[in-house]
Protein backbone atom coordinates (compact mmCIF):
# COMPACT_ATOMS: atom_id res chain seq x y z
CA UNK A 1 0.00 0.00 0.00
CA UNK A 2 0.88 3.64 -0.74
CA UNK A 3 2.63 5.65 2.22
CA UNK A 4 1.07 8.77 2.76
CA UNK A 5 2.85 11.93 2.56
CA UNK A 6 1.89 14.33 5.67
CA UNK A 7 3.30 17.42 6.70
CA UNK A 8 3.51 19.20 9.96
CA UNK A 9 3.27 22.43 10.16
CA UNK A 10 5.83 24.17 12.80
CA UNK A 11 5.38 27.44 14.22
CA UNK A 12 7.13 29.20 16.38
CA UNK A 13 5.56 28.03 19.77
CA UNK A 14 3.74 25.03 18.37
CA UNK A 15 4.12 22.28 20.73
CA UNK A 16 2.24 19.42 19.77
CA UNK A 17 3.90 18.55 16.42
CA UNK A 18 6.17 15.76 18.05
CA UNK A 19 2.84 14.17 19.30
CA UNK A 20 1.40 13.66 15.49
CA UNK A 21 4.93 13.02 13.74
CA UNK A 22 5.44 10.20 16.55
CA UNK A 23 1.64 8.78 15.29
CA UNK A 24 1.90 9.14 11.58
CA UNK A 25 5.73 7.88 11.39
CA UNK A 26 5.91 5.21 14.20
CA UNK A 27 2.08 3.94 15.18
CA UNK A 28 0.48 4.19 11.66
CA UNK A 29 3.71 4.22 9.49
CA UNK A 30 3.84 7.00 6.92
CA UNK A 31 5.67 9.36 5.87
CA UNK A 32 5.88 12.18 7.49
CA UNK A 33 8.06 15.77 7.48
CA UNK A 34 8.37 18.91 9.65
CA UNK A 35 7.76 22.36 7.68
CA UNK A 36 8.63 25.56 8.96
CA UNK A 37 6.62 28.31 9.29
CA UNK A 38 8.91 30.50 6.95
CA UNK A 39 8.91 27.86 4.01
CA UNK A 40 7.34 29.37 1.01
CA UNK A 41 6.38 26.32 -1.05
CA UNK A 42 4.29 23.27 0.07
CA UNK A 43 5.15 20.25 -2.10
CA UNK A 44 4.26 16.47 -2.55
CA UNK A 45 2.26 17.10 0.80
CA UNK A 46 -0.77 14.27 1.00
CA UNK A 47 -2.63 15.95 3.89
CA UNK A 48 -1.12 18.69 5.79
CA UNK A 49 -1.55 18.81 9.99
CA UNK A 50 -1.42 22.17 11.90
CA UNK A 51 -0.56 21.18 14.83
CA UNK A 52 -1.07 22.47 18.81
CA UNK A 53 0.56 24.49 20.92
CA UNK A 54 0.92 28.68 21.32
CA UNK A 55 2.08 29.92 18.19
CA UNK A 56 3.61 33.34 18.38
CA UNK A 57 2.68 33.35 22.13
CA UNK A 58 -1.31 33.60 21.20
CA UNK A 59 -0.39 37.18 20.85
CA UNK A 60 -2.82 39.86 19.08
CA UNK A 61 -6.06 36.61 19.07
CA UNK A 62 -5.18 33.10 18.96
CA UNK A 63 -4.28 31.62 15.61
CA UNK A 64 -4.02 35.68 14.38
CA UNK A 65 -0.22 36.00 13.84
CA UNK A 66 0.55 32.43 12.35
CA UNK A 67 -2.52 33.32 9.52
CA UNK A 68 0.26 35.95 8.66
CA UNK A 69 3.21 33.15 7.74
CA UNK A 70 4.23 32.58 4.60
CA UNK A 71 3.29 28.91 4.90
CA UNK A 72 -0.04 29.59 6.08
CA UNK A 73 -0.82 31.77 2.81
CA UNK A 74 0.22 28.75 0.89
CA UNK A 75 -1.90 26.23 3.07
CA UNK A 76 -4.52 28.47 2.23
CA UNK A 77 -4.24 27.70 -1.06
CA UNK A 78 -3.46 24.32 -0.60
CA UNK A 79 -6.59 23.79 1.08
CA UNK A 80 -9.10 25.88 -1.87
CA UNK A 81 -7.15 23.25 -4.11
CA UNK A 82 -8.89 19.98 -2.30
CA UNK A 83 -5.94 19.18 -0.35
CA UNK A 84 -6.64 18.28 3.26
CA UNK A 85 -6.12 20.09 6.20
CA UNK A 86 -6.61 18.78 9.71
CA UNK A 87 -5.85 22.06 12.72
CA UNK A 88 -5.83 20.28 15.86
CA UNK A 89 -6.44 22.63 19.46
CA UNK A 90 -4.09 26.06 18.06
CA UNK A 91 -4.01 24.40 14.31
CA UNK A 92 -8.21 24.93 14.01
CA UNK A 93 -7.78 28.81 15.74
CA UNK A 94 -5.35 29.12 13.01
CA UNK A 95 -7.51 27.87 9.82
CA UNK A 96 -10.76 29.95 11.52
CA UNK A 97 -8.12 33.12 10.90
CA UNK A 98 -7.21 31.99 8.00
CA UNK A 99 -11.04 31.77 7.08
CA UNK A 100 -10.88 28.16 6.08
CA UNK A 101 -13.31 27.54 8.85
CA UNK A 102 -16.05 29.86 9.89
CA UNK A 103 -16.26 31.02 13.22
CA UNK A 104 -13.69 31.93 16.09
CA UNK A 105 -12.72 30.55 19.17
CA UNK A 106 -13.02 32.71 22.07
CA UNK A 107 -11.64 32.05 25.72
CA UNK A 108 -13.00 29.87 27.34
CA UNK A 109 -16.39 30.97 29.37
CA UNK A 110 -14.63 30.03 32.94
CA UNK A 111 -11.65 31.51 32.11
CA UNK A 112 -9.95 28.47 32.85
CA UNK A 113 -7.25 27.01 31.07
CA UNK A 114 -8.68 23.22 30.62
CA UNK A 115 -7.18 19.88 30.01
CA UNK A 116 -9.05 16.93 30.69
CA UNK A 117 -10.44 14.15 29.13
CA UNK A 118 -13.70 15.27 27.38
CA UNK A 119 -16.51 12.56 25.43
CA UNK A 120 -17.21 13.53 21.97
CA UNK A 121 -20.43 12.52 19.69
CA UNK A 122 -19.42 11.99 16.29
CA UNK A 123 -22.16 13.67 14.32
CA UNK A 124 -20.51 13.28 10.92
CA UNK A 125 -18.65 9.78 9.79
CA UNK A 126 -19.20 10.67 5.96
CA UNK A 127 -15.77 13.01 6.38
CA UNK A 128 -12.56 12.01 5.14
CA UNK A 129 -11.48 12.39 8.81
CA UNK A 130 -13.99 10.80 10.50
CA UNK A 131 -15.00 7.43 8.18
CA UNK A 132 -13.49 5.08 10.72
CA UNK A 133 -16.30 5.53 13.14
CA UNK A 134 -19.72 4.84 13.42
CA UNK A 135 -22.30 7.99 13.28
CA UNK A 136 -23.11 8.77 16.80
CA UNK A 137 -20.05 7.20 18.51
CA UNK A 138 -18.43 8.20 21.71
CA UNK A 139 -14.94 9.12 22.27
CA UNK A 140 -12.90 10.17 25.17
CA UNK A 141 -10.35 12.35 23.61
CA UNK A 142 -8.28 15.13 25.97
CA UNK A 143 -8.85 18.76 25.17
CA UNK A 144 -6.02 21.18 26.62
CA UNK A 145 -6.73 25.04 25.69
CA UNK A 146 -7.67 28.32 27.19
CA UNK A 147 -9.72 29.28 24.20
CA UNK A 148 -12.29 26.50 22.90
CA UNK A 149 -15.05 28.48 23.26
CA UNK A 150 -16.37 28.52 19.57
CA UNK A 151 -18.82 30.75 18.37
CA UNK A 152 -20.18 31.47 15.01
CA UNK A 153 -22.43 34.43 13.64
CA UNK A 154 -26.19 33.46 13.34
CA UNK A 155 -26.22 33.67 9.89
CA UNK A 156 -23.64 31.06 9.68
CA UNK A 157 -25.21 28.21 12.06
CA UNK A 158 -27.80 27.38 9.32
CA UNK A 159 -25.21 26.71 6.68
CA UNK A 160 -23.32 24.26 9.19
CA UNK A 161 -26.15 22.31 9.27
CA UNK A 162 -27.47 21.88 6.51
CA UNK A 163 -24.20 21.13 5.15
CA UNK A 164 -23.63 18.74 7.48
CA UNK A 165 -19.66 20.59 8.77
CA UNK A 166 -20.43 20.50 12.47
CA UNK A 167 -18.17 17.15 12.78
CA UNK A 168 -17.84 16.03 16.89
CA UNK A 169 -20.16 17.94 19.67
CA UNK A 170 -18.99 18.05 23.09
CA UNK A 171 -20.97 15.12 25.26
CA UNK A 172 -21.55 12.97 28.09
CA UNK A 173 -20.15 9.08 27.62
CA UNK A 174 -23.53 7.94 26.83
CA UNK A 175 -23.51 10.56 23.79
CA UNK A 176 -26.43 13.10 25.92
CA UNK A 177 -25.37 16.45 24.18
CA UNK A 178 -26.23 19.20 27.10
CA UNK A 179 -24.76 22.40 29.29
CA UNK A 180 -23.17 19.60 32.11
CA UNK A 181 -21.07 18.25 29.03
CA UNK A 182 -20.10 21.79 27.93
CA UNK A 183 -16.08 22.03 29.05
CA UNK A 184 -15.35 25.64 27.61
CA UNK A 185 -19.10 27.39 26.41
CA UNK A 186 -19.23 26.68 22.77
CA UNK A 187 -21.82 26.97 20.69
CA UNK A 188 -24.10 23.70 20.33
CA UNK A 189 -21.46 22.27 21.76
CA UNK A 190 -19.13 22.04 19.25
CA UNK A 191 -15.73 20.74 19.25
CA UNK A 192 -15.18 20.09 15.26
CA UNK A 193 -15.63 21.31 12.73
CA UNK A 194 -15.42 21.04 8.88
CA UNK A 195 -15.76 23.80 5.53
CA UNK A 196 -18.29 23.37 3.53
CA UNK A 197 -15.74 21.44 0.91
CA UNK A 198 -14.92 18.39 3.94
CA UNK A 199 -11.47 18.85 2.71
CA UNK A 200 -10.29 21.24 5.82
CA UNK A 201 -11.11 20.21 9.03
CA UNK A 202 -10.36 21.77 12.90
CA UNK A 203 -11.46 20.46 16.33
CA UNK A 204 -9.57 21.37 19.97
CA UNK A 205 -9.61 17.86 21.27
CA UNK A 206 -5.83 16.15 20.72
CA UNK A 207 -6.69 12.99 18.86
CA UNK A 208 -2.50 12.58 18.51
CA UNK A 209 -2.45 12.05 22.33
CA UNK A 210 -5.25 9.12 22.25
CA UNK A 211 -3.46 6.82 19.31
CA UNK A 212 -1.83 4.27 21.12
CA UNK A 213 -3.07 2.09 24.01
CA UNK A 214 0.08 3.09 26.28
CA UNK A 215 -0.80 6.47 26.36
CA UNK A 216 -4.13 5.72 27.55
CA UNK A 217 -6.66 4.97 24.52
CA UNK A 218 -6.86 4.80 21.09
CA UNK A 219 -9.94 6.64 21.12
CA UNK A 220 -8.32 9.80 18.57
CA UNK A 221 -6.41 7.01 16.33
CA UNK A 222 -9.52 6.57 14.04
CA UNK A 223 -9.39 10.71 12.90
CA UNK A 224 -5.46 9.54 11.21
CA UNK A 225 -6.43 6.23 10.07
CA UNK A 226 -9.60 7.65 8.28
CA UNK A 227 -7.31 10.03 6.48
CA UNK A 228 -4.90 6.91 5.07
CA UNK A 229 -7.73 4.99 3.92
CA UNK A 230 -9.33 7.76 2.34
CA UNK A 231 -6.23 8.48 0.36
CA UNK A 232 -4.71 5.29 -0.61
CA UNK B 1 4.88 61.80 2.73
CA UNK B 2 3.20 62.42 6.16
CA UNK B 3 3.79 60.72 9.63
CA UNK B 4 0.42 59.92 11.35
CA UNK B 5 0.09 58.79 14.85
CA UNK B 6 -2.71 55.89 14.65
CA UNK B 7 -4.82 54.72 17.64
CA UNK B 8 -6.73 51.12 17.37
CA UNK B 9 -9.55 51.00 20.03
CA UNK B 10 -10.50 47.29 19.76
CA UNK B 11 -13.66 45.86 21.65
CA UNK B 12 -16.24 42.38 22.02
CA UNK B 13 -19.43 43.00 19.68
CA UNK B 14 -22.13 43.17 21.87
CA UNK B 15 -23.34 39.92 21.30
CA UNK B 16 -20.08 38.33 22.31
CA UNK B 17 -19.82 36.94 26.29
CA UNK B 18 -17.24 38.64 27.59
CA UNK B 19 -16.02 36.77 30.69
CA UNK B 20 -13.23 38.90 31.55
CA UNK B 21 -15.74 42.09 32.12
CA UNK B 22 -18.27 39.83 33.82
CA UNK B 23 -15.18 38.61 36.19
CA UNK B 24 -14.98 42.34 37.04
CA UNK B 25 -18.38 42.60 37.20
CA UNK B 26 -18.64 39.72 39.86
CA UNK B 27 -16.05 40.71 42.39
CA UNK B 28 -16.86 44.28 42.71
CA UNK B 29 -20.76 43.18 43.34
CA UNK B 30 -19.08 42.41 46.79
CA UNK B 31 -17.53 45.95 46.85
CA UNK B 32 -20.42 48.65 48.31
CA UNK B 33 -18.61 52.01 47.05
CA UNK B 34 -19.00 50.89 43.23
CA UNK B 35 -21.97 50.98 41.35
CA UNK B 36 -20.46 49.93 38.37
CA UNK B 37 -22.03 47.69 35.54
CA UNK B 38 -21.71 46.04 32.18
CA UNK B 39 -17.77 46.08 31.89
CA UNK B 40 -16.73 44.71 28.29
CA UNK B 41 -12.63 44.61 27.83
CA UNK B 42 -10.70 45.18 24.80
CA UNK B 43 -7.43 46.06 23.36
CA UNK B 44 -6.00 49.23 22.13
CA UNK B 45 -3.14 49.41 19.52
CA UNK B 46 -0.86 51.95 18.82
CA UNK B 47 1.74 52.41 15.83
CA UNK B 48 2.90 54.88 13.54
CA UNK B 49 2.25 55.33 10.12
CA UNK B 50 3.68 56.86 7.00
CA UNK B 51 1.29 57.82 4.12
CA UNK B 52 0.37 60.81 1.91
CA UNK B 53 -2.42 62.43 3.88
CA UNK B 54 -5.05 61.04 6.31
CA UNK B 55 -7.67 59.63 3.91
CA UNK B 56 -4.91 57.31 2.27
CA UNK B 57 -4.16 57.01 5.78
CA UNK B 58 -7.28 56.11 6.80
CA UNK B 59 -7.77 53.39 3.86
CA UNK B 60 -4.80 51.72 5.09
CA UNK B 61 -5.36 51.39 8.81
CA UNK B 62 -9.07 50.01 7.35
CA UNK B 63 -7.38 47.43 5.56
CA UNK B 64 -5.19 46.44 8.59
CA UNK B 65 -7.62 46.33 10.87
CA UNK B 66 -10.43 44.07 8.19
CA UNK B 67 -7.41 41.85 7.32
CA UNK B 68 -5.38 41.22 10.42
CA UNK B 69 -5.91 43.44 13.46
CA UNK B 70 -9.66 43.39 13.78
CA UNK B 71 -11.22 39.61 13.78
CA UNK B 72 -15.05 41.59 12.70
CA UNK B 73 -16.65 38.35 13.69
CA UNK B 74 -15.92 39.08 17.03
CA UNK B 75 -14.92 42.76 17.66
CA UNK B 76 -15.29 45.82 16.48
CA UNK B 77 -12.63 48.73 16.26
CA UNK B 78 -12.42 52.91 16.12
CA UNK B 79 -9.99 54.31 14.49
CA UNK B 80 -7.97 57.86 15.67
CA UNK B 81 -5.63 59.26 13.56
CA UNK B 82 -3.42 62.29 14.37
CA UNK B 83 -0.21 64.13 13.34
CA UNK B 84 2.54 62.15 14.40
CA UNK B 85 5.36 64.00 16.68
CA UNK B 86 9.02 63.98 15.17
Amino acid sequence: MRKINFGIIQFPGSNCEQDCFHVLSYVLKQNCRYIWHDTKTLKNIDCVIVPGGFSYGDYLRTGAIAAQSNISLRIKEYAEKGGLVLGICNGFQILTELELLPGVLLRNKSLNFICKDVYLKTMNNDSVFTSEYKLNETLKIPIAHAEGNFFVKKSEIKNLKKNNQIIFQYSDDKGLIDDSSNPNGSFMNIAAISNKKGNVMGMMPHPERVSENLLGGLDGKGIFKSIIKNLT
Amino acid sequence: MRKFKITIDIMPIDSVLDPQGEAIELILKNNPNYQANNFRVGKKIEFTLESNNNSTAKNTVKDLCEKFLVNEIIEKYKIKIENAKN
